[in-house]
């Protein structure tokens, strides 16, 4: 096999992924439509905006959503501006459509909040800000849209991001950054008029497009969560993604459930033998001694790396099902290619010491789960081991990660 | 990581998971010979250490391109490939074509087509290959995309997708995921990847006479652009040089605004 990879380098950096929340009517769609519609951008949705007059209408396709003025469904469209490309991700503002959003904004690595000028903080506002962070997003831009309908833009906007502060704090953001828009006028997207000169800030569009999340450095500890085990010619191959962290040739790996320790004797992306796996990497390892009893969901660890399971986790969650969860209820804990049994054990509201004893639809809060067996878990919402998924009789219920 | 990398990645994954869930006897993919099905059963053929344990399927409506065939041929035996050929021969003898309208047509020779491929060979998965920038209406795709024995696509009722957790397949007989691997990648990033990797592809994509196809599929309904992009090279220059989508030689999608929306609620790829 040829010792190196084939793609080329050195690369065009990996598309971020920033998701449009807040309330509903607020212009997250309208907004997303004008940035991939703005000069010298390149998006697919051009051809649709051939054919509107509404910047909704370029990302919102289809006819029930057209006909009811209301995104129903999540949407993603890949942008590319002067070489760099970005990925936008629309969400419904709707609380009934919130697992819609969290798909959405699950996939995203950053969030841009969308506000109404005059109708300032509403509910969704607070509750997908919340969200976004819970869910991993890392930084956060405040869009202050329909600002062509205030008298007062400066002032208005200052009203907005007075209130606004002290939540963005709470939810880690305090350095998020406030931008004067109009989705109906274009202004503040490529340019801002004069209307809006006195705003020192970048334009939406470049401020996007310069937005950074720090990536991981490759030195975490180290968490391969196996998906699948091959047999060829007689030989086991474990399959799975560097979840975090570097595994090289050679090394020695513990696997969480057996406590074992084994040597990596081959990394294989194929067709291409590696010195080393880096975070993201999909590979194939052949272990030895080969772990006979390997199986989806083990973890493969540091050898230095004794105590890496968990049996009772905290987990912040919000919950996404009609029917509430209430304390006591059993639910299936999925954390990448891990699942277990858990039992809710308590309630918290989060940032309180404050119990509750059930929540509805879209609420989030702490959740002590007692786990059926112990899981390698953790590492906050940014790492895979840290986010996690209940599903109750195999339907998806909530979302969240564990510190 | 790269653009590429990461996309390459995330896809291997996905691939890998729904071949575990359900297991290799329950699934399969769906091959077209075009650029982006070739694309996916490469990735497929990454994730499995070079041979695919489940079968592939190709939808034959008859009317394909000759150099289609020629590269179906070459490459199934290339790769070895489990290649099962699916027609709908009642409704071709019957005299189903182009002229009795796009969407019986296409509802007929491909959509039927599949829903028999999925019962006669007790499928819980099949992977496929749509892009979220082929359409705005295939851009509100999930990943994976549970149906109903009757295909329909409950696009106003989606489930719930979190982080690499996925909805499961129907129980009922016929229930199926649809596996969407390459959903996110876009038509620049495929050619970006045909060209790294070198993937072979049918020379119809590259420019003759001032004209190629930008994306193939059946001949009566496929137009060729008016382009001079006649190399790997080029194609991807053009493209980048170009905002407009990809589907514009394509009959379905131009008939009608909404076509695409009827024809995927109604199972459509």
């Amino acid at each position: 096999m040829p010792s190196h990879p084939s793609l080329p380098e050195p690369p065009v950096r990996r598309a971020l992924r920033v998701a449009f929340v807040g309330e509903v009517d607020h212009g997250k769609s309208s907004l997303i439509g004008r940035l991939a519609t703005a000069k010298d951008v390149r998006s697919p949705l051009r051809l649709a905006a051939a054919r509107t007059t509404d910047p909704a209408h370029i990302v919102d396709q289809l006819e029930e959503e057209r006909s009811d003025a209301m995104t129903i469904d999540t949407t993603e469209a890949l942008l590319a501006w002067r070489g760099a490309r970005l990925t936008l991700i629309d969400a419904p503002g709707h609380l009934e459509l919130l697992k819609n959003m969290v798909t959405g904004v699950s996939r995203a690595d950053a969030a841009v909040l969308v506000i109404d000028a005059a109708q300032g903080i509403q509910p969704q506002t607070l509750r997908h800000l919340a969200i976004a962070e819970l869910l991993g997003c890392r930084r956060l831009l405040v869009a202050v849209n329909k600002m062509d309908l205030t008298d007062a833009p400066e002032a208005t906007l200052a009203a907005v991001a007075a209130a606004l502060k002290p939540q963005l704090a709470v939810h880690g953001f305090a350095d998020a950054t406030f931008v004067p828009v109009s989705a109906a006028s274009g202004d503040g997207i490529e340019s801002f008029s004069a209307r809006l000169s006195w705003c020192h800030e970048r334009p939406l569009l470049k401020a996007l497009f310069t937005l950074t999340v720090d990536e991981p450095t490759g030195s975490e500890a180290l968490r391969v969560p196996l998906q699948d085990i091959y047999t060829k010619a007689g030989d086991l191959w474990l399959v799975g993604r560097i979840a975090q962290g570097t595994l090289a040739r050679g090394a020695t790996v513990r696997c969480a459930a057996s406590d074992s320790l084994h040597a990596v004797e081959q990394i294989v992306a194929f067709p291409h033998q590696l010195p080393l796996a880096q975070t993201g990497d999909c590979v194939a390892l052949r272990l030895s001694p080969a772990p006979q009893a390997a199986r989806r969901g083990d973890v493969l660890i540091a050898a230095t790396d004794t105590n890496a399971t968990s049996s009772r986790i905290d987990a912040r969650i919000v919950w996404l099902a009609a029917s509430p969860l209430a304390v006591g209820d059993v639910a299936t804990v999925r954390c990448a290619t891990q699942t277990t049994t858990a039992r809710v054990a308590a309630l918290t509201i989060v940032g309180t010491r404050q119990g509750c004893t059930s929540l509805a639809l879209g609420e989030l809060a702490t959740a002590t789960l007692a786990l059926a067996t112990p899981l390698v878990i953790g590492g906050g919402a940014a790492s895979p081991l840290g986010r996690i998924a209940l599903a109750q009789s195999g339907v998806l219920v909530a979302g969240g990660c564990v510190q | 990581m790269s653009h590429l990398q990461e996309l390459e990645s995330r896809s291997i994954y996905l691939i890998r998971e729904m071949a575990e869930r359900y297991g290799a006897d329950k699934v399969a993919m769906l091959w077209s010979m075009g650029k982006d099905s070739t694309t996916l059963l490469w990735l497929a053929r990454k994730a499995f250490l070079g041979a695919l344990p489940f079968p592939v399927v190709h939808l034959d409506t008859g009317c394909k391109f000759e150099a289609m065939y020629a590269y179906r041929e070459q490459w199934a035996r290339e790769w070895g490939l489990d290649l099962r050929i699916v027609r709908n021969q009642t409704a071709l003898d019957a005299g189903m074509g182009p002229h009795k309208g796009k969407l019986a047509c296409c509802g007929a020779l491909k959509t039927d087509t599949f829903k028999h491929a999925i019962t006669d060979l007790g499928l819980k998965a099949v992977y496929l290959a749509i892009r979220r920038d082929e359409h705005g209406v295939r851009a509100k795709e999930r990943f994976v995309s549970p149906r109903a024995a009757d295909f329909k696509w409950q696009y106003q009722d989606q489930p719930l997708e979190l982080f690499d957790q996925y909805a499961d397949a129907p129980a009922e007989e016929g229930g199926h995921v649809r596996v969407h691997p390459i959903l996110d990648w876009s038509e620049l990033d495929v050619w970006e990847y045909i060209r790294a990797e070198k993937i072979p592809v049918i020379d119809l994509y590259f420019a003759k006479d001032g004209k190629r196809y930008r994306s193939i599929g059946c001949r009566p309904c496929t137009s060729p652009i008016a382009s001079d992009a006649a190399d790997l090279d080029k194609v991807i220059a053009e493209l980048q040089a170009s905002p407009a989508g990809e589907r514009d030689g394509r009959a379905q999608d131009k008939e009608d605004e909404a076509a695409m929306q009827k024809l995927r609620a109604l199972g459509y790829m």
